[in-house]
This record gives C-alpha cells, sequence and structure tokens, in this order.
C-alpha cells in the first residue's frame, strides 16, 4: 500500500504501542503474566477472551489507569512507566459510558 | 358472586386495623407535643391542677415574655445556631474528604487505618469526658465557641457514612476525568461531591440535629451566660427548690422554630435521584 507522504523509514519501524514483559498482580492475584505485545501505527488490534482473563487490565495498564507490577509500556517509542494517563495522549471508551449526571455537554 | 381478591392487597377488615394502629402511634407521639405547647401556655399555678386542663381556658403569654426578655434565650438560640452550622459545614467537608480518601485513594494501611478510625466509636464518651476537659482547659479554650466546636469534630461516624456513600460510585467515571487529566483534589470536588449529594444532606441533618440537642458537653465546657446553648441555657433556668415548667415549655417550643425550618428546608435533598442517568449499561 502506497502513503503520500511516507514516513521516515525509522520512524516508521518504531510500534505506536508495546509492552515488554508486563505482569501485573492484584496483590496475590495474578492478572497478567509476562504479556509482550506490539502494537504498529495504523493496526486494528480486537483482544478477545473469557471475562476476568485481564483484558481491561491491559487497556488500563496501556492508559495509564493501572501500574504494571512488572515490565515496561512503550508509548511511541518512550517509556511511559511513569507518564501520568493525561500526558500519554491516549484516549480509552470505558466499558459503562461514563457520563456525569450533574454536568451537561 | 365471589371474586378472589389480588395478590397483594388487604382485606377490609386489616385496612381498617392498620388505619386504627396508625392513628394510635401518630396520636401517642403527638401529645406530649401538643402538652407542652398548653403548658407553655397556662399559668404556673394552674399547671398541676387535676384532671388536667388540656386546653388552657385563656392564653397566657407570661412564660414566653419572661423567657425572652429575664433570659438571654436569643443570645442562647445564636449560639446554638453558630456552633451547629459550624460543625456541621466543617464536618461535612472534612468528613468527605476522608471518606473519598478512603474509599478510592489507594494507599499503604488504608484498611488499618480506618479499622482504627471506626474503633473511636467504640469509646463511650463519658470515658472522655474529663481527660477532653482538661484538653480544652489547657488549650485555654473553656468558654468559647472552639470548646463546643472542635470536640463533635473528631466523632468519625461521618467518615464511616460518606465511605460507604463514595464506595457505590462507579470508577469509571473517576477514570474517566483522570485519563482528561483532573487532579486527584479536582476529581473529589467536581465528581465525586456533586454525585454524593443525598449524602452530604444525610450527614448534614445527622450532624446538626446531634449538635442543636447536645447536652453533656456544652454544660461542661461553657459555663458563662452568654455563651450557653439553648439545652445547656434551659437548664440553668431550674432552681433548686422549684422547677417552672412554663418557661421550661416555652423554650422548648420555640426551641422547635429554627430546627423544623432546617428539615424542611433540606427535606426536598433527601429524595433527590443522584445517579439516574449516570451509567449506560
Amino acid at each position: 500500500m502506497s502513503t503520500v507522504t511516507a514516513p521516515a523509514k525509522a520512524e516508521a519501524e518504531i510500534p505506536d504501542i508495546e509492552l515488554v514483559e508486563v505482569t501485573k498482580r492484584y496483590g496475590n492475584a495474578t492478572a497478567l503474566t509476562s504479556l509482550s505485545l506490539e502494537i504498529e501505527p495504523g493496526e486494528f488490534l480486537v483482544l478477545l477472551g473469557p471475562s476476568g482473563c485481564g483484558k481491561s487490565t491491559i487497556l488500563k495498564i496501556i492508559a495509564g489507569l493501572e501500574d504494571a507490577t512488572e515490565g515496561d509500556v512503550y508509548i511511541r517509542g518512550r517509556l511511559a512507566n511513569y507518564v501520568p494517563p493525561k500526558a500519554r495522549d491516549v484516549a480509552m471508551v470505558f466499558q459503562n459510558y461514563a457520563l456525569y449526571p450533574h454536568m451537561t455537554v | 358472586m365471589f371474586r378472589p381478591r389480588p395478590a397483594g392487597q388487604a382485606g377490609p377488615a386489616i385496612t381498617i386495623l392498620s388505619y386504627a394502629v396508625t392513628a394510635l402511634v401518630a396520636l401517642a407521639c403527638s401529645l406530649p407535643l401538643f402538652y407542652i405547647v398548653s403548658t407553655s401556655l397556662k399559668e404556673q399555678q394552674l399547671l398541676f391542677t387535676y384532671p388536667p386542663n388540656w386546653i388552657p381556658s385563656h392564653l397566657y403569654w407570661g412564660n414566653y415574655s419572661s423567657l425572652l426578655f429575664t433570659t438571654p434565650f436569643l443570645r442562647w438560640v445564636l449560639n446554638t445556631l453558630v456552633v451547629a452550622a459550624s460543625v456541621t459545614l466543617i464536618k461535612v467537608l472534612i468528613d468527605s474528604m476522608a471518606g473519598y480518601a478512603f474509599a478510592k485513594m489507594k494507599f499503604p494501611f488504608r484498611n488499618a487505618l480506618f479499622v482504627i478510625v471506626i474503633m473511636t466509636m467504640m469509646i463511650p464518651f463519658s470515658a472522655i469526658l474529663i481527660p477532653l476537659y482538661f484538653t480544652i482547659f489547657n488549650l485555654n479554650l473553656l468558654n468559647t465557641y472552639w470548646a463546643l466546636i472542635l470536640p463533635p469534630l473528631a466523632n468519625p461516624i461521618g467518615i464511616f457514612l460518606m465511605r460507604g456513600f463514595i464506595e457505590g460510585l462507579p470508577s469509571d467515571l473517576e477514570n474517566a476525568a483522570r485519563l482528561d487529566g483532573v487532579s486527584e483534589f479536582g476529581i473529589y470536588l467536581r465528581i465525586i461531591l456533586p454525585l454524593v449529594r443525598p449524602g452530604l444532606v444525610v450527614l448534614a441533618v445527622l450532624t446538626f440535629l446531634t449538635q442543636y440537642n447536645s447536652f453533656v458537653w456544652p454544660l461542661v465546657a461553657v459555663n458563662d451566660q452568654s455563651m450557653q446553648l439553648i439545652t445547656t441555657g434551659l437548664a440553668t433556668q431550674r432552681s433548686v427548690w422549684q422547677v417552672n415548667y412554663g418557661i421550661f415549655s416555652a423554650g422548648a417550643v420555640m426551641a422547635l422554630v429554627p430546627i423544623v425550618a432546617f428539615f424542611l428546608l433540606l427535606q426536598k435533598q433527601f429524595v433527590a435521584a443522584s445517579l439516574a442517568g449516570a451509567l449506560k449499561q
């Protein structure tokens, strides 16, 4: 597929989001074990699995709402483990639309 | 023709009986109040006639005038309102903050700290009355508003209550705000507080009523006539030899006015539906 403005090669090779050996534990319960994952720019990725398998945990770790117990999260090539949610420039839609009943548009 | 009664609908006998019981209970509850109003409008020598005179033949306003003009009653009302309102405002603020921290924030020893806070509820007030008196005495705060306002703030029931209310809010609401870069205090102020308004009202009413009726601690902490609350001020009107029930009753009737006004003011909030439409499942 041809692109009008081809990005520099080095830039194109950096995945948009990269998880390296990410483990998440809540107390004694382990939600994720050494998960490694790369998502390329423009890639459409679906996480599929039974409930409780850690899909939402992955999303929360990428968004910065949860910290990974072990492992690293890279967003656009930058280590993002300690970047607050706002600074990650990541959007997330919650399973239940979180609408504030006391606010108007 | 016999037609079976729909399920859940009581028969006429049950209906009549339940109305009768309700009416009896209502009467039993309102009689003392009526008797206080009636007593406040009677002269001293008519108080103990037999059979009791429920409706005085002529209305005697002397009890009210002697309470208003021979005692600093209006000052007591002012003191009570200042103390109750301050305690209520501060308590609603700090208890909701503590409740938010205990319900939603993650920090070490959170549950242990909460248990310690709740355990202070189990200490009877009479056990800390004297140490508390000496604390306030050493701080030089006896006979001041601070003596009446500070100690009730430490009561943890509000933290317990607010934690329960805030824990019930879905975490998605805060997380959505967090993604947009709202600070932790901003989440408390702009997301949590408006959503737990019914809880805040419950806490406010509870605190205000408790303060309005409080007696033992104000009796100990304050002895200036001008610093008395309604409850303790009325108690000072009792001498060793004689209790003027007419003046007591007039004071009780007048003390009802602010509290009834307060209740009517906040009544609508009790039934406010807070979370309707917050989450679409």
